[in-house]
């Protein structure tokens, strides 16, 4: 097979359009399905996974000749690859990367832990043969000028000096310089069980707050993993899940719903780009990429926006490790007569999992609701004002992690999250490190217990 | 063996907007495919057809003249659903105007269904080819090729 031969063909590899995999038995019978993936491994290999212990799996023990039919995503040109079976390897590098693909989109659909990656299958390329010359061209988009793009959004973080601005910047740009007009960001909570939403960027909703399992979807896979977690085709990949579940009895039942932020998502996401954000070795969060564009994450996407992602985790834990030149001063504590209120607002923790509820609907639970009914008890009862990052997190009943950039993220959630439900309750920064509490109506604080 | 017969919900699935790729392969069991089109169960329900671009026939063609070893997927892309079928290719023959028509329909379908998944219609178009023929056989088995814990066990 020619050198190129492969490269030349590389879109070909990102599982736009399924492939198709002929065998056959040695009785002469012919076997064909359909394959999610072909992935090139060099010039003359590929690699193809298997879940099941299937027949095309029978047939290449005993004759290891195959035929793949691929096809070039933006063209329609179909290529036969003959191939020669070689090996089965269940560990390493190129297993991993395929089986986090793989749980990504099983997890997404409800499906962990049922369709394990048992291989990948590596077989070397004989020929390579195009189809025929097609008979629609269309011209082909060129690849965007991402280096100029990725430049700009580096500038601009450069200037941000607090994690706000930081990350509203980040998103802004990846949508303004890069064309990615569709973000999350998520940050690792405190056990790290779970990722909560601090930011995203085209949707209607901020959906701050809203939580992911790590370990869930394509986002939660992408942190559990550290990995990136790229679908060029979400509905393919989802209707395969679908077709899967279905394969199975359904007992999953409706989960209660009445504490959960849902994360905004475009109703007709095509392709989607899931980046860890790694502070040395470890994951502090995910910036999640949607796209209504088919195929749209290809390898140079991914390789910008993790470039950014990137850039934006160190520019976090830097941020961070800065909060100690935050003011120590403890502010002044202004026992302000408020004006009397004629409104009321009834604000209700759950002591089980801290949620909060103002005028009975539902805010936030966890670690921000904690914080929350800090700051409004000391609001109510001392009446208290202005607060600062550094006495909360010296606040040993908040019950903070020791990892710095969680507070600065939780505050801002907690902002956007009042902002977003027209809270009588606001969150004002007036300085670096300190914010004010505000309040439209009078306050009626009930707590109840576990 | 020859107990195959299409009930009416398989027919209305192979003939529906499926995608359909044809397996044979040559006298040393090396495999080749083709893309098909228009699957079309016939009057006595055990044979069906298909048919084939010859411009993208490759050594398809020449392997069923040959030996007539076939098998035949239809997969539904918005569902995954597919089934399999093996057997026998008992003709290889021109294709009529009607055929032609009943090639166009299937093909309509199949942009439009291709479509909903985000595939722009001109890679379906340039997927067909040029100058079908049809390719009858008789199905010998048939097999759940739905991915999932029953893929592959026979129907």
């Amino acid at each position: 097979v020619n050198k190129n031969a492969l490269r030349e063909i590389a879109s070909c590899f990102e599982g736009a359009i399924p492939a198709t995999i002929c065998s056959c038995a040695p009785d002469g019978t012919p076997n064909i399905t359909f394959l999610s993936i072909v992935h090139m491994l060099d010039d003359e290999h590929v690699g193809l996974s298997h879940q099941f212990f299937n027949k095309t799996w029978r047939n290449i023990m005993s004759n290891p000749q195959v035929q793949v039919m691929v096809v070039e995503p933006a063209t329609g040109r179909q290529f036969r690859l003959d191939l020669w079976y070689q090996r089965t390897v269940d560990k390493g590098s190129l297993f991993e990367r395929m089986r986090t693909e793989l749980d990504a989109v099983a997890s997404q659909t409800g499906m962990s832990d049922r369709f394990k990656l048992k291989g990948v299958d590596i077989y070397r390329v004989c020929g390579c043969e195009l189809v025929a010359e097609v008979a629609i061209s269309v011209p082909l988009a060129t690849d965007p000028a991402y280096f100029a793009g990725l430049r700009a959004v580096m500038s601009a973080l450069t200037g941000c000096t607090d994690l706000e601005s930081l990350i509203t910047t980040a998103l802004d740009r990846l949508d303004r310089d890069l064309g990615f007009p569709h973000s999350h960001l998520l940050m690792v909570d405190e056990p790290g069980e779970r990722l909560y939403a601090i930011a995203s960027h085209g949707y209607a909703e901020s959906g701050a707050g809203a939580e992911v399992q790590i370990g869930e979807g394509i986002i939660g896979i992408a942190a559990q993993r550290g990995q990136p977690v790229r679908i060029g085709n979400m509905s393919r990949s989802l209707a395969m899940g679908r077709a899967m579940r279905d394969s199975l009895e359904r007992a999953e039942k409706e989960r209660c719903r009445e504490r959960e932020i849902p994360l905004p998502a475009l109703f007709d996401v095509r392709s989607q780009l899931a980046l860890p954000l790694l502070a040395g070795d470890h994951v502090i969060g995910v910036l999640n990429l949607q796209s209504d564009r088919w195929d749209h994450f290809g390898p140079s996407e991914e390789t910008v926006a993790s470039a950014v992602a990137q850039h934006l985790a160190a520019a976090m834990a830097l941020l961070g490790a800065d909060s100690g030149a935050e003011p120590t001063r403890a502010p002044d504590i202004s026992h302000e007569e408020e004006p009397r209120r004629e409104a009321t607002a009834v604000v209700k923790r759950y002591a089980s999992d801290d949620s909060v509820f103002i005028d009975r609907e539902y805010l936030i639970k966890g670690v921000a609701g904690r914080i929350l009914w800090k700051l409004l008890r000391d609001y109510v009862r001392d009446r208290r004002r202005e607060f600062t990052n550094r006495e909360l997190r010296l606040d040993a009943t908040l019950q903070l992690p020791d990892y710095k950039d969680n507070l600065e993220a939780r505050l801002i959630l907690l902002r956007r999250r009042l902002e977003e439900r027209r809270s009588p309750v606001r969150l004002v920064r007036s300085g670096r490190g300190h914010f004010r509490v505000q309040a439209d109506k009078h306050l009626v604080l009930e707590e109840i217990a576990p | 063996m020859g107990t195959f017969l299409a009930d009416a919900d398989l027919t209305a699935f192979l003939q529906s907007g499926v995608a359909i790729v044809v397996g044979t392969r040559d006298r040393r069991l090396a495999p080749a495919i083709a893309r098909a089109w228009g699957g079309r169960v016939g009057d006595d329900r055990k044979t069906v057809e298909v048919f084939v671009a010859q411009s993208h026939a490759g050594r398809a063609l020449d392997n069923l003249r040959e030996n007539g070893c076939i098998a035949v997927n239809f997969c539904l892309p918005l569902t995954y659903r597919s089934v399999q079928l093996k057997g026998r290719c008992t003709s290889i023959g021109e294709v009529s105007e009607s055929d032609s028509v009943w090639i166009e329909r299937h093909l309509d379908t199949f942009v439009a269904i291709a479509g909903q998944i985000g595939i722009p219609p001109h890679v379906i178009r340039n997927l067909a080819g040029l100058n079908f023929v049809r390719v009858a056989f008789q199905v010998d088995e048939m097999f759940d090729q739905t991915p999932g814990i029953g893929a592959g066990k026979p129907m």
